[in-house]
């Protein structure tokens, strides 16, 4: 009985892992084909997965099958599995498929390799081949931590990303472990220690290839569904639950002496406009009032629907005159602006309250309810006016 | 134990290993442990079910390989102790994937087949009969897994598709007979043995099978969960976030629905609804109570609702009720019920009664409309007419307001 707790039969490890990629590309498929999740990047690791298995089986059958197969061929489809799945990394954001830089770095290596014998001394084929596969993997690994930066803290991005960057370390550490080692010819089906360490190395990789990919998909959806239960889904700005968040943290910012101020903006004849021209122009014309305002909104700023025609932003570090200012030139910017509903043009106008958050608030809802009030006011005296209410008047 | 090669293989390949597999499974587990317990701890999904599944991975390890747990007990207890956590294992699953199923956490009757086989056959290996002892607990796994089975029929989703439920439930399936058939192989088929058994490990079919199986179970689990964020996601997409009424998109899309029955002869209704007086609930009580308002509404308009109507927010405080296979008369009376509900049921607001009202437009799906858009402009025109009407009030199509309002 070999001592090691995980001695094992090199032919059976091989097969049980082809086994393994197999349902794993059938997974994948499936999430592409009927789920539709992430539906490039499950396709780009479905792929992956059976190229990977075509890999080690073509190897494992050495004899059996063509030697061009088996060993140029178990080559070509561990390099193309690799690529296929770098090409898929840009999936997660919706990007198109970077398949042009998994080519060219497969099609050099595949090439060099066709020119080299196999015959002999093999470490020259080990090392394009590693270094192939390890720069495959650390280019996926870059783009993921880069495409996660985006959305994510730093330590989750790391830990999500991380296992790339192992997996392109290990795969490096192969490709230099050849110089340091007497000429020899690779046979993963050698019984010799090794080997096998090498094998369930690979094992190992390729558990953590999928999980990664898996775990970075469930990311994907997770982040989806908390921007739909920030978002609305009409206008792509914060919901007011959301917006209420964020007006509430800032007004305990209050205390440390930050100043904040809100701007209520609520469109002018909109009922008239949704009768008249129809629901659809409607949504339209609230689409378009939001990216008209947005010119003038700040990174810092967050602006929000409060329902139906009214929508609130949130700016930080602002005063009264700051925010007159802002909703002055949003008044301004939005009745120079144009819109029109199949070809009847409509003049977008908007009543704007303006409110500064004052140390004598008891809470966030006493500056909304200013904000509102200098709103009305704005609609009493005649409408596309700028207003406020100031805190000592009754 | 090493070296045991027994399959017939084809000459050129070499035979397979049944330890081997084990080994393999063995590792896979304890990766699928690590990846329930960061689902369940790091990503927050389905932390119970999660949790119970990480321990059926972990639990099953020690079953599957673990050369030198045979010195952990006396040898009186026979060779198949090991089983043993299989057995404990498959119960955790069947825990698992009930939580996971959602459905009704009852662990009396899983702890229960476990503990007896885990006793009988504890009991039989003292006695000597060690063959009597695994045909127990072969049995008892096959229960379990055929619980399982149940548990994943009873919990898919209504849209689910039938292959895939099909797919998800096979593994079960398959091991429920597997340890079917090696139970009766051990009691009446002697010569069959080898089939499963090969001295006192598996043989290599049993665990290439048990291979494919802990694979499929694995991988497919971790599907359910993406499958069930997928329907969150498309329930959030198509479902107003404050009432959980369809939302306009959705409505529209139940609307075009109806509207190209209606022009192969179906009868169809449609009632548009409007709060009365909304804008003071908001601006006395504030959004809070106005969005409780909302919420209250659509409570007791559903307890008047037929499985088959659809109730969206048109946005603001404005819905619209589908009344599929409805006569006009009928939709009308499902109106005035309404109405009736709304003005018996007032809302509770920190300690205040308001009594909430409504007004009802009622209009029958159109002929050559196929985007409903004329029997939605109708039916707004209603509303506003029961609205100057004095509000709290059914207004219904007829003849000549047709031809007053065109």
């Amino acid at each position: 009985m070999n001592s090691s707790p995980f001695a094992a039969d090199p032919f059976t490890l091989l097969a049980a892992m082809v086994l393994m990629l197999l349902i794993g590309s059938v997974f994948w498929a499936a999430m592409a084909g009927s789920l539709n999740v992430a539906p490039k990047v499950s396709a780009c690791m479905a792929l992956a997965n059976l190229l990977v298995a075509a890999s080690l089986a073509t190897h494992a059958l050495r004899g059996v099958v063509p030697n061009l197969l088996a060993f140029w061929g178990s080559d070509v489809f561990s390099l193309a599995g690799l690529a296929a799945l770098r090409a898929g990394i840009p999936g997660l954001s919706n990007k198109p498929l970077a398949w042009r830089s998994g080519l060219l770095i497969w099609l050099p290596a595949v090439l060099s390799l066709a020119c080299l014998p196999y015959v002999g001394d093999l470490r020259v084929h080990s090392r394009i081949v590693f270094s192939g596969l390890a720069l495959l993997a650390l280019m996926a690994g870059i783009d993921t931590w880069r495409q996660l930066r985006q959305r994510l803290r730093w330590g989750l991005s790391a830990l999500l990303s991380g296992p790339l960057f192992v997996i392109g370390a290990m795969l490096a550490q192969r490709a230099l472990e050849t110089f340091s080692k007497a000429p020899h010819y690779p046979d993963l089906l050698d019984a010799e220690h090794g080997n096998l360490a090498f094998l369930w190395s690979t094992l190992a990789m390729n558990l953590l290839i999928n999980a990664t990919l898996a775990f970075l998909v469930l990311t994907k959806l997770i982040l989806q569904i908390q921007q739909l239960t920030r978002e609305d889904p009409l206008t792509r700005v914060l919901n007011r639950r959301a917006l209420q968040e964020a007006i509430e943290t800032e007004h305990l910012r209050l205390q440390r002496g930050k100043p904040y101020a809100l701007v209520m903006i609520d469109m002018d004849h909109f009922k008239q406009l949704n009768d008249s021209l129809g629901h659809a122009a409607g949504d339209a014309a609230l689409q378009r009032l939001v990216e008209v305002l947005g010119h003038s909104v700040r990174d810092v700023d967050r602006m929000g629907r409060m329902g139906g025609e009214e929508f609130c932003v949130l700016l930080p570090l602002t005063d009264l005159a700051g925010a007159a200012l802002v909703a002055e030139r949003m008044r301004w910017t939005l009745e120079q602006s144009q819109f029109s509903w199949q070809g009847k043009p409509w003049p977008l106008t908007a009543s704007f309250g303006i409110a500064e958050a004052l140390p004598s608030d008891a809470n966030a809802d006493a500056v909304l309810i200013r904000a509102d009030q200098g709103m009305y006011r704005a609609k009493a005296q005649g409408r596309n006016l700028v207003q406020a209410r100031e805190a000592h008047e009754r | 134990m090493m070296g045991v090669r027994s399959c017939p293989t084809p000459q050129s390949m070499p035979p397979f290993d049944a330890n081997t597999l084990m080994l393999v499974i063995a590792v896979f587990n304890g990766f699928m442990a690590l990846i329930w317990l960061i689902l369940g701890r790091l990503f927050r999904i389905a932390p119970q079910a999660s949790f119970l599944l990480a321990m059926a991975n972990i639990v099953s390890i020690p079953g599957l390989h673990c050369p030198s747990c045979s010195t952990l007990w006396p040898a009186a207890l026979g060779p198949w102790m090991s089983e043993l956590a299989m057995v404990i294992s498959m119960a955790l699953l069947a825990l698992g994937v009930r939580r996971l199923m959602r459905l009704r956490f009852r662990y009396v009757q899983v702890l229960l087949l476990c503990t007896a086989a885990v006793l009988a056959a504890t009991l039989f290996n003292i006695w000597g009969f060690a063959d009597a002892g695994l045909v127990v607990l072969s049995l008892g796994m096959s229960l379990l897994a055929l619980l399982a089975f149940r548990d994943i029929v009873q919990g898919r989703s209504a849209e689910q598709a039938p292959a895939v439920t099909l797919l998800q439930c096979m593994p079960y399936a398959l091991w429920a007979l597997m340890m079917l058939a090696q139970a009766l192989s051990l009691l009446c088929l002697p010569q069959s043995r080898e089939w499963f058994l090969h001295g006192d490990v598996p043989s290599v079919p049993l665990a290439w099978v048990d291979l494919f199986i802990e694979l499929c179970i694995g991988i497919s689990l971790v599907g359910m969960v993406v499958a069930r964020l997928i329907g969150r996601i498309k329930h959030m997409t198509l479902r107003d976030g404050l009432t959980e009424t369809l939302n306009r998109r959705a409505l529209s899309l139940e609307l075009r629905r109806l509207q190209a029955q209606v022009e192969r002869g179906q009868t169809h209704c449609l009632v548009m609804i409007d709060v009365d007086h909304f804008k003071q609930i908001n601006d006395q009580h504030g959004h809070a109570c106005g969005d409780a308002a909302l919420r209250h509404l659509v409570k007791v308009l559903r307890s008047t609702m037929r499985s088959l109507d659809q109730l969206g927010r048109m946005g603001g405080e404005e819905f619209c009720l589908l009344l599929p296979h409805t006569a006009l008369a009928d939709a009308q009376a499902v109106a005035e019920r309404m109405a009736q509900a709304l003005r018996s049921a007032p809302l509770q607001w920190q300690g205040q009664t308001l009594t909430m009202t409504a007004s009802f437009g009622v209009m029958p799906c159109l002929q050559d409309d196929p985007l409903g858009d004329k029997s939605l402009a109708m039916a707004d025109g209603l509303l506003y007419r029961a609205k100057a009407q004095g509000r709290d009030r059914v207004c219904v199509d007829t003849p000549e307001l047709r031809a007053a309002q065109v």
